[in-house]
């Protein structure tokens, strides 16, 4: 097999994925940079009192970093109608979003970056491996013995972390359920759980059965004289 | 795999080499080798043919049906 053309959509695909990559491991270093600060200074509010002068942290000019976690929420009362259809009663369902709040030291921000980190962790990982897949094809190897085991890590990576998504997203519904109250809503705890990425999943792991028919094609084929 | 080429037989009998070979029926020594070494898969008729054509022989004096699997060390 030929190897493709340098202008083609898999070296495009190739040099996005190398972009991201590049800007996934940034953030990533940016993060463990900000949980060791966490562990040593005060970050009620990001006031680094513990941090000596020397580091150059103004505290009045960080005091507005926030955490975000999904959250899930249901309408207390309030009344929705369409009268111009005829409709009298309408109810606002499965509502969810994400809440934003002052970083507070504490459990809840330090597993919010250890998530953050794996995620990431995760992410460079995917990319690295998609970038290698790529390459065989782009090297016209797409049937290399390698793709298709490849192909099938990603693709259980992507179910399992479906899995843990959706734990994950249950976990902090039920820390705003427990501890944020707002006028006219109550946080709720619901499992947001996504059955299309797991088809996506099972796509992919269809995908990697075709990669993995391939090479043996292609070994027969090479092994033909 | 249960069937050997005894290609090396051949060669032998005629004083060939499988640089010879190969130049003769048009097919690379790489190739060539790996029929040699019983590592090849399939064999297409057009190769067969010609291999043959230039020993002088049958399909049956190359291709040796055996009851005991070929030994991987040996394909390699």
């Amino acid at each position: 097999m030929s190897p493709t053309r340098p202008r083609s959509p898999v070296s495009f695909l190739i040099i996005l994925l190398n972009v991201v990559r590049f800007a996934v491991a940034i953030v990533l270093v940016v993060t463990c940079a900000v949980i060791v600060l966490a562990l040593f200074a005060d970050i009620r509010g990001l006031e680094v009192n513990v941090l000596p002068p020397a580091f150059g942290v103004n505290p009045e000019a960080h005091n507005n970093w926030t955490l975000t976690i999904p959250v899930s929420v249901s309408v207390e009362g309030g009344r929705i109608a369409a009268p111009s259809i005829g409709i009298e009663r309408a109810e606002l369902q499965d509502l969810s979003g994400s809440l934003r709040f002052p970083i507070q030291r504490g459990r809840l921000f330090i597993l919010n970056c250890l998530l953050l980190v794996l995620v990431m962790a995760v992410g460079v990982w995917l990319t690295t491996e998609l970038q290698r897949v790529l390459r065989t094809v782009r090297d016209g190897k797409p049937f290399a013995p390698s793709n298709a085991v490849r192909v099938r890590r990603i693709a259980w990576v992507l179910i399992a972390g479906e899995f843990v998504r959706t734990m994950i997203v249950y976990l902090e519904n039920s820390y705003a359920a427990a501890h944020f109250t707002a006028e006219g809503l109550r946080f709720v705890a619901r499992p947001d759980f996504s059955v299309a990425a797991i088809v996506e999943g099972l796509i992919i792991l269809v995908i990697a059965e075709v990669f993995r028919a391939g090479t043996r094609l292609d070994e027969d084929q090479s092994l033909t004289v | 795999m249960a069937i050997r080429v005894n290609l090396d037989h051949m060669l032998l009998d005629r004083r060939l080499t499988l640089t010879e070979l190969a130049d003769r029926i048009g097919i690379t020594i790489a190739n060539l080798s790996v029929l040699k070494t019983n590592k090849a898969r399939a064999i297409r008729f057009s190769t067969l043919d010609a291999l043959c054509r230039e020993l002088q022989c049958q399909p049956s004096d190359l291709l040796e049906w055996t009851t005991e699997a070929m030994d991987e060390k040996e394909a390699k």
